[in-house]
């Protein structure tokens, strides 16, 4: 019996998230609330909202593969993309634009892609090694229109999408 | 491979007039592949991330994205999908895409929101809520997920171009 272990776009999703964790943490980054509290930014997976989530948030996951060209006549090998959504929901207007750029300008060199393996002594520490690094290519980078009437999570909200790059 | 190209000159015109006239042609005809090319990426990604069947009547999402020519100045491009059109008949275009309603809601309204919504689920379709006899009350409590069709048909769509453009 063979358990499946994460395969290549659980691996890019779960590398740009540590990636972005890593420089939230490194630059001890925040943004402040209504009452000028600094609120840690949290990076979370998936694609379907979560109401535990803290805001502000970065939502990141993987959704579709478009492309999966062949590298060379003869060969197996492919160029493949992993188009990722990133939905940036912030406490207060305007933040949601600045998060965003700020993400594009630390994704913008592309981010190293690690091949992770469980860890049955730590589960929450995956053993990884790397991959290969993920070019990045931006698809769209556009706020998402806000309503008076919606909810917290939706209020300033900004979509970037995102190609990443990888052989394989 | 080189190619010779014969440009016919009309009535005296200065030749850069027919190449910015033969050029102007030819972006619009490229234009107008491009945005044929991309409605059927966008047909593809409605359907492909479809959860329930088509809906026997109504308007359908697909039918309401067309392509348009527009008119700017002297220039003419093509469109997909018109935003006031989208609005007025398929207004499920953005929360369909974003996860979030045009409203900001992201979970359906139930009978005990509106007492109208009453019906029952038709069986053998994929869950089609069909409103009228038999009346049930329903309550849903799941947010309707981001199907991003935009963005996945923008993403085959960067790629296609060169290849179409050749």
């Amino acid at each position: 019996m063979t358990i499946l272990h994460w395969q290549i776009g659980t691996n890019i999703e779960n590398s740009l998230i540590e990636f972005l964790r890593d420089k939230v943490t490194t630059q001890s980054l925040q943004l402040l609330d209504v009452n000028g509290v600094a609120k840690t930014v949290n990076v979370y997976a998936g694609r379907e909202l979560n109401n535990e989530w803290n805001l502000p948030l970065i939502q990141l996951y993987l959704d579709n593969k478009p492309d999966a060209g062949r590298l060379e006549i003869g060969s197996n090998k492919r160029l493949r993309s992993f188009q990722i959504i990133i939905d940036i929901r912030t406490l207060l207007p305007g933040q949601e634009t600045n998060l965003a750029d700020w993400i594009e300008a630390e994704i913008n060199n592309g981010v190293t892609i690690y091949d992770y393996t469980p860890n049955s002594s730590n589960p929450e520490a995956p053993v990884k090694v790397i991959l290969g690094h993920g070019r990045v290519d931006f698809v769209t980078s556009l706020p998402v229109l806000g309503y008076d009437d919606a909810d917290v999570y939706d209020q300033n909200r900004y979509r970037l999408t995102i190609k990443v790059w990888i052989n394989g | 491979m080189i190619k010779t190209i014969v440009i016919p000159v009309k009535g005296g015109n200065a030749i850069s007039k027919d190449i910015d006239a033969l050029s102007k042609n030819l972006s619009e005809e490229h234009t107008k592949l491009l945005a044929e090319e991309h409605k059927k990426e966008l047909d593809k990604a409605i359907e492909d991330s479809r959860e329930r069947s088509l809906k026997p009547i109504g308007n359908h999402l697909k039918d309401q994205i067309q392509v348009e020519k527009i008119h700017e100045g002297t220039s003419a491009g093509y469109g997909v999908g018109n935003i006031d059109t989208l609005n007025l008949k398929a207004k499920w275009w953005a929360w369909l895409n974003f996860g979030r309603a045009g409203t900001g809601r992201r979970i359906p309204p139930g009978t005990k929101e509106n007492p109208s919504i009453t019906g029952h689920f038709v069986p053998g379709t994929k869950g089609i809520f069909t409103k009228g006899q038999p009346k049930f009350p329903i309550d849903p409590k799941k947010a309707i997920k981001a199907h991003n069709y935009i963005e996945k048909a923008l993403g085959v769509m960067i790629s296609k171009v060169r290849e179409l453009l050749k």
